[in-house]
């Protein structure tokens, strides 16, 4: 199949069946998605997502519910039908403001349209993969929607190269976010499947098959076949690496079926959970998701707030200004006239680069040449440190009062409360203990 | 006369060759605006782009200058290749080429060999067409030598007229607007430094001599490219208001392996040639030397172990010299090729400058990781431990 005809065939709004492919968090797949269903309309909508953790959506979408947040994923292998008995694995999928999964769930509930998530669950992931590979690759936390293959390809370092970006994620901050919010959502989905297109097409079966990812793609492709007899616009969310093997598999006359083992309720525990930033940046990390989460969702908020025109440029200006502040702060000399600087430089740069606007990596450029006085070394780059921070961000999410808490997080919590320890934050805390006070009558 | 036998005819033909190149290379090092010539009109005569104030590229323009283009430019019915003249960070030269097109001056910091004036001349010639207006710091560097001075014999016959003033390159580089470079400005002491800041802030020059007609406003185009070593007098004296002045970018030393040996390879090439020797070089040495600089200068090698780095700077110039020398000695010695004795004898002239430890720490390194590598690799490891033998 040509990238042409798979993107006729996927992206014609006038047919049963829409494929949007996304990149997780990413806040332009995020804003032409609202787009799509704006236009199209669905009436439903399937998105990549454990199939039996569809329960915990409306927590997820609650009002009161307060991103980052994730699904906890665990699971108890008593039986040792992976190969070893009693072992425990566990996965995270976390939810940013500016995730496509999560923007389309609240769309879709809002509007009472049929949403829900159709991709394998946990366990039979695990079944499908062989063993370190995919979610079975141990050493590292996991994350469910790991799209490491988009990146990995032998053609990106020469495409880096090529367009004068020192990496995968500043390519992709260059043509998907900054430029991508300008381009219309249908040419959007083209340049998306065609990056998505070239990264797949050099993968063999064999390794796909190994990766458990033709297992779950069947699954879905049969999740999806069951829809389109119910109803008349399913809008199809996934990774877009995966679209390619969906619609194949949707034209296969006779497609292969997945066979799904049953699992033991007991040995499996889904959990929406409070998630942080920096939790959520490093398991993206090693999913190689995008960084830096608190600026772009500076981004989305900017986006929301003050439109697509403005919001990078905004949200570059406000990280100078507060980089410059925390390393005042710190009693180092840096003045206005830098911050400035800094902004001319960024600004200079997304001409020179021929970027819509400037983006994190003007950001981080800037802030290296105007705010660092001398040649650059582990003693004086406390700019650099400090931005580092608050790219990262200490946000810390919240879920609605309805969502179940496992009795010992409950006992936890409810202890630090009598304590008055602060629980809420990544970083180290110092407590002084009051072990001489006499006890407060209760 | 007995006629002239075969070999006397390649030998005398040979000597020719090298006089006639010599002659026509007259200069020792041709500034970049002359080796470059054919590529800076190709690319002025394609660029398209919008330029900033007197600047005779674009800023793109500059960057494919620098960082060179893969298709060849047609300018005159020639093809031209940009070449790639800077190599191991390209975020870095976009940087100082939009600091440039803007208020604040840009600084070049890092170790000596680092390629900091190399980048500064580039930087000139792309940007005003010449490198010539340059201030070489000193310990003796003084405020005339910055500003303007006098020709006295005018200035006594005339006085203060403004014929009479010699100006400073930085002076000619206000006036039209054009880049001045100022070359190891930390050497130069706090207080002539400190004419700069008010130059560099307001960018006008006041001339009291002149009396109402003495303000020089700079043209727009006008801007500092400095290089501060930071081996010498880093940049830590230099004071607060001058160094808000500048944006500083770090140059580091080439941390891949591949890319030193391919800058050797290029960089003793061009030497080679401007001395009228056709160029033939052997890249296994070349990758041996640039091993060797990078394990030393890192302090650590290849497999993992801690070597002890010598206190000289194993920069990437020096490297290019060591071959460079030992390319030359082979050929006018009559060798066929350059035996790795001649490369250790180089390399002790490179490490042994400063301290003379240094000699041991290379000793050291030899006894121990090269003697390692010649017994598990052999071959070329083999000769270059052999030829450490040399090392006195």
């Amino acid at each position: 199949m040509t990238l042409q005809d798979l993107f006729s065939q996927s992206f014609n709004l006038t047919t049963n069946t829409v494929f949007f492919p996304v990149r997780h968090h990413s806040p332009a797949c995020s804003w032409h998605l609202e787009r799509v269903f704006e236009e199209y309309q669905p009436d439903c909508i399937l998105i990549e997502g454990p199939e039996d953790t569809n329960h915990l959506n409306p927590l997820l979408v609650h009002s009161d519910t307060e991103t980052p947040i994730a699904i906890y994923y665990s699971f108890h292998d008593k039986g040792g039908m992976l190969g070893e008995k009693d072992k425990r694995y566990r996965c995270y999928y976390p939810f940013l403001d500016y995730s496509p999964e999560l923007v389309i769930l609240k769309k879709g509930l809002e509007h009472g349209v049929k949403t829900e998530f159709i991709d394998l669950n946990y366990p039979n992931i695990l079944l499908a993969s062989q063993e370190q590979k995919g979610l079975r690759k141990e050493g590292r936390k996991q994350a469910y929607g790991d799209e490491h293959r988009l990146f990995q390809s032998h053609y990106i370092q020469t495409l880096c190269e090529k367009e004068g970006v020192r990496d995968f994620n500043e390519l992709w901050e260059k043509h998907y976010e900054v430029n991508g919010l300008g381009k219309s959502t249908a040419d959007f989905v083209h340049s998306m499947l065609g990056y998505c297109y070239y990264a797949r097409i050099e993968q063999s079966e064999e390794s796909l098959e190994a990766e458990g990812c033709l297992a779950r793609e069947r699954f879905m492709a049969e999740k999806i076949r069951e829809a389109q007899e119910k109803y008349d616009r399913v809008l199809v969310v996934t990774g877009g690496f995966h679209t390619l093997g969906l619609v194949e598999l949707l034209n296969a006359k006779k497609p292969k079926k997945q066979k799904v083992r049953k699992i033991k309720p007991e040995e499996v525990g889904t959990f929406p959970m409070a998630y942080s930033f920096r939790e959520a940046d490093q398991v993206m990390g090693y999913a190689s998701g995008m960084p830096h989460p608190a600026f772009y969702q500076k981004v989305w908020d900017n986006i929301q707030s003050s439109g697509i025109d403005d919001a990078y440029r905004l949200t570059v200006r406000d990280y100078v200004v507060r980089t410059g502040r925390a390393v005042r702060k710190l009693e180092e000399p840096l003045s206005t006239a830098d911050e400035i600087e800094a902004l001319n430089l960024a600004l200079g740069l997304r001409d020179l680069r021929k970027k819509r606007d400037a983006g994190v990596y003007e950001l981080l450029d800037g802030v290296h040449s105007c705010f660092i006085k001398g040649e650059l070394s582990d003693m004086n780059a406390t700019p650099l440190q400090e931005m580092g921070k608050l790219l990262q961000g200490e946000r810390f999410g919240n879920l609605c009062d309805e969502a179940p808490v496992p009795p010992i997080l409950e006992d936890f919590r409810e202890q630090c409360q009598k304590l008055k320890l602060k629980v809420a934050t990544n970083n180290s805390q110092e407590e002084a203990l009051s072990i001489y006070q006499k006890p407060t009558p209760t | 006369m007995p006629p002239p036998i075969a070999e006397d005819c390649v030998l005398l033909h040979h000597k020719f060759k090298l006089f006639q190149n010599m002659s026509q290379n007259q200069h020792l090092k041709p500034p970049v605006e002359v080796s470059y010539q054919k590529e800076l009109e190709a690319l002025a005569t394609h660029d398209k782009a919008p330029k900033p104030a007197t600047w005779k590229l674009s800023p793109q323009a500059v960057r494919t200058f620098i960082l060179g283009a893969e298709k060849p430019l047609v300018h005159k019915g020639e093809e031209i290749t940009i070449s790639r003249k800077f190599f191991g960070n390209d975020a870095l030269i976009e940087r100082c080429i939009v600091t440039l097109a803007g208020n604040r001056g840009l600084m070049l910091v890092g170790e000596p060999g680092t390629a900091k004036t190399m980048l500064s001349e580039l930087l000139s010639a792309a940007i005003c067409g010449t490198t010539a207006h340059t201030i070489q710091g000193t310990a003796a560097v003084t405020e005339d030598m910055i500003k303007y001075s006098w020709n006295y014999a005018l200035l006594l016959a005339k006085g203060p007229v403004p014929e009479a003033l010699v100006p400073s390159p930085l002076y000619v580089g206000m006036r039209d607007g054009l880049i001045t470079r100022f070359e190891e400005i930390t050497r130069c002491p706090a207080e002539t430094q400190d004419a700069l800041v008010s130059v560099l802030s307001d960018k006008v020059m006041t001339i009291p001599e002149l009396g109402q007609e003495g303000h020089l406003y700079a043209k727009a185009g006008f801007n500092l490219i400095a290089t501060a070593n930071t081996r010498d007098k880093g940049v830590n004296e230099m004071s607060a208001a001058l160094k808000r002045r500048f944006n500083f970018e770090t140059v580091r030393p080439i941390s891949n392996v591949n890319l030193e040996a391919k800058i050797i390879e290029q960089e003793s090439m061009e030497l080679l040639r401007s001395n009228g020797i056709e160029p033939q070089i052997d890249t296994d040495l070349v990758g041996l030397l640039a091993t060797t600089f990078q394990e030393l200068r890192e302090g650590v090698t290849k497999e993992g172990h801690r070597v002890e780095s010598p206190f000289t700077v194993m920069s990437t110039a020096e490297a290019v010299s060591v071959y460079y020398q030992s390319a030359l000695s082979a050929h006018y010695y009559g060798e066929e090729a350059i035996a790795p004795e001649r490369i250790v004898e180089n390399l002790v002239g490179a490490v042994l400058k400063e301290n003379e430890d240094d000699l041991g720490r290379l000793k050291a390194y030899f006894d121990v990781v090269i003697k390692q590598r010649a017994i598990s690799e052999e071959g070329l490891w083999k000769k270059y431990y052999e030829a450490s033998g040399r090392l006195k």
